[in-house]
């Protein structure tokens, strides 16, 4: 099943999703052919986009009957009658993405039809009041507090559910890794090259990306928002693992214990771009002038490096402690 | 690592003590979350002293959670508490996090959904946290019974689960204490019924005592010899009974003093409380930090 993205007749379309990302509760990293049988929790066959570098497989998408209200950043109110797409990606057989997302379009009559309708045409929420598609858009992204209107990130989170409660999965937890949010929303117009706004700092654990595109681009739009949120994940978790291991040493405990599976297990998975189309590039481009999403990412493990090197030096001279850092 | 603390009685210590703790292994550099699993009186909130959620929050608190499926919210006790030493901790300290219940929740209906539901709330947590403890209700409640089925599941297998059972240091509450592990319908009769190998689910018990009277305080060695004497005997005797009840020094994680602070008042000792205002006695703090360092310490845990 695919998006369907109605062509611009009617206007700009705004496409929003939520992505979930989360390591996948097994101590090592699955080999391709589990990810192949885990990702089967989602009927149909999944697909792989891509063994190399590293290798990204996507589940089939399934649909979540929806009928709610909707964010309007005039708060203006909305409400909408339609299904949601949503699927499961694992990248390195280690990362598990939970993403979600609904286009808002303009319904055709002010009444609520039979589900048949909204179910013949998937992925689409049809909106059965007059709105402005950068206001649903800019509602959508700032609505990620309590009680969000359209909760595309509780049915990100069931996809998740779902594939972690795979039986062969043995459910360890090799590091220490936070849930992060990534809330987007694209406003699809005719012809445009895409551009994006991204808010990295607004709260811990979400992330928000307006996008403009053309309508044909939205697959690839939303590829780039998952590979963004897969980035700024092993981010995040770097990050975390690195204080972690101040806070060890500040204690007198082994930080090499918490960075061991970090390096072993992240730090191959650091491939921004390689899963995503050419037109979304220029993007990626923009993210690494600023803020420099490979230079952090180099920065924070060449940290680690370091410190697992001091504690092998340390090591050697027999457990002298070794000036903190 | 899931903690659950749990006892026969209401008013034992164990959410004050559970909340201390959790604070302690904070301090000790590890994140730690704090769950409130009490339906009938979430108390939490008014512990770390967290104005929004005094008694358990208005709306996404964990009875939601359960119930719908809502995503409970997270309160970081930094930003959100009223009280200086809690929103001042160390940089050396690990995140401490509330996920309150829900204000008049109460118990609710038993259904299928809320098992893979709590499994997915505490793998979701144990990814994050190093520490979650999660406060249950007194006596043979719900929320026991579906900690013992949700730890019992294939998918918990891998995370450490234990068991803290708190009690007064009485007889009534020793024998009750007992009653609630070893008793009919106590965790090892209803853990064996939800597939737990009984000898690991009994490993995975120890007992905290609480407000526990300090014979070497003045009021016993400068007061009428008469009454510390018997207070003498009366201690040994609770010794032998707990020996006898399967509450000895085995089983034992901590004793934690009577102290005179949480004697007026459910809150959070800092080390401003014992040090700047001596407000708090030493030996308090002194047993909550012991009691959170031994929640991991395997020489603790070892197979009786
Ligand atoms: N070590 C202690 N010394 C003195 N009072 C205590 C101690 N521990 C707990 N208390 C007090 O006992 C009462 C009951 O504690 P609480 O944690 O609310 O019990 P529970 O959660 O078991 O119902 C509270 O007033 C608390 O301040
Ligand atoms: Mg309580």
């Amino acid at each position: 099943m695919n998006a369907v993205a109605p062509s611009a007749e009617q206007g700009p379309l705004v496409v929003v999703g939520e992505i979930r990302t989360c390591l996948v509760q097994n101590f090592a990293a699955l080999p391709d052919n589990f990810v192949g049988q885990m990702l089967k929790v989602v009927p149909g066959q999944p697909v792989y986009s891509s063994k190399r570098p590293v290798s990204h497989a996507t589940s089939p998408d399934r649909l979540t009957g929806l009928d709610c209200a909707l964010a309007s950043y005039s708060r203006r109110k909305a409400h909408g009658c339609g299904t949601a797409l949503s699927h499961a990606t694992v990248t390195g057989g280690r990362i598990l993405q939970g993403s979600a997302r609904a286009c808002l379009l303009p319904a055709g009559a002010d009444q609520r039809r039979a589900w048949r309708h909204y179910l013949a045409r998937p992925g689409v929420v049809e909106i059965t009041t007059r709105a402005d598609p950068d206001d649903l858009a800019e509602g959508f992204l700032a609505d990620h507090g309590r009680d969000p209107a359209l909760d595309l990130g509780a049915i990100s989170e069931r996809v998740i559910d779902e594939v972690q409660s795979w039986r062969r999965l043995d459910h360890g937890t090799p590091l220490r890794a936070r849930r992060t949010r990534v809330l987007w929303a694209a406003v699809l117009d005719s012809e445009i090259k895409p551009s994006a706004r991204i808010t990295l700092e607004r709260d811990e654990k979400v992330r928000t990306v307006r996008i403009n595109a053309s309508p044909g681009d939205l697959p690839r739009a939303m590829r780039f928002c998952e590979d963004l949120a897969l980035h700024d994940w092993l981010l995040t978790t770097v990050s975390l693992a690195l204080s972690q291991a101040d806070r060890a040493s500040a204690l007198g405990r082994d930080p090499v214990e918490l960075l061991q599976p970090v390096v072993d297990q992240l730090v191959p998975l650091w491939t921004p771009g390689a899963h995503v189309d050419p037109v979304m590039l220029p993007l990626w481009t923009g993210l690494e002038r600023h803020p420099g999403f490979t230079h952090q990412w180099q920065l924070l493990v060449a940290r680690m490096r370091d410190k697992i090197a001091y504690r092998m030096i340390q090591l050697r001279d027999g457990g002298r402690p070794w000036p903190a850092t | 690592m899931l903690i659950f603390a749990t006892s026969d009685k209401g008013g034992t210590g164990r959410s004050v003590t559970g909340c201390n703790i959790a604070y302690r292994r904070a301090l000790q550099g590890e994140d730690v979350a704090y769950l409130d699993f009490d339906f009938g009186s979430p108390t939490a909130g008014a512990i770390f002293d967290i104005p929004d959620a005094e008694r358990g929050v208005s709306d996404r608190g964990l009875h939601s959670y359960l119930r719908s499926g809502l995503e409970p919210v997270e309160l970081d006790i930094a930003t959100e508490s009223n009280r200086e030493s809690l929103r001042d901790m160390p940089p050396s300290s690990g995140r401490l996090v509330l996920v309150p219940g829900d204000r008049g929740g109460g118990e609710f209906g038993r259904s299928q959904e809320l098992v893979p539901r709590c499994i997915s709330l505490f793998n979701r947590l144990e990814q994050e946290y190093a520490v979650s403890v999660i406060d249950l209700s007194a006596g043979r409640s719900y929320a026991a019974d579906l900690a013992l089925a949700v730890t019992g599941d294939e998918r918990m297998r891998q995370v450490t689960s234990r068991w803290l059972v708190f009690h007064r240091w009485t007889r009534q509450h020793i024998i009750a204490a007992n009653g609630l592990v070893f008793g009919e319908n106590g965790i090892l009769e209803a853990g064996k019924l939800h597939g737990h190998d009984p000898q690991r689910l009994r490993d995975s018990i120890r007992f905290v005592r609480t407000a526990v009277v300090n014979l070497e305080a003045p009021q016993f060695t400068m007061g009428r010899p008469a009454q510390e004497a018997w207070s003498r005997v009366c201690n040994n005797d609770l010794k032998e009974l707990a020996a006898r009840n399967g509450l000895g020094l085995s089983t034992l994680l901590g004793e934690v003093p009577l102290d005179p602070v949480l004697q007026w008042r459910e809150q959070i000792i800092s080390d401003a409380d014992v040090v700047v205002s001596k407000i708090a006695n030493p030996a308090t703090v002194e047993a909550f930090d012991a009691i959170a360092a031994r929640l991991s310490e395997d020489s603790t845990w070892e197979g009786l």
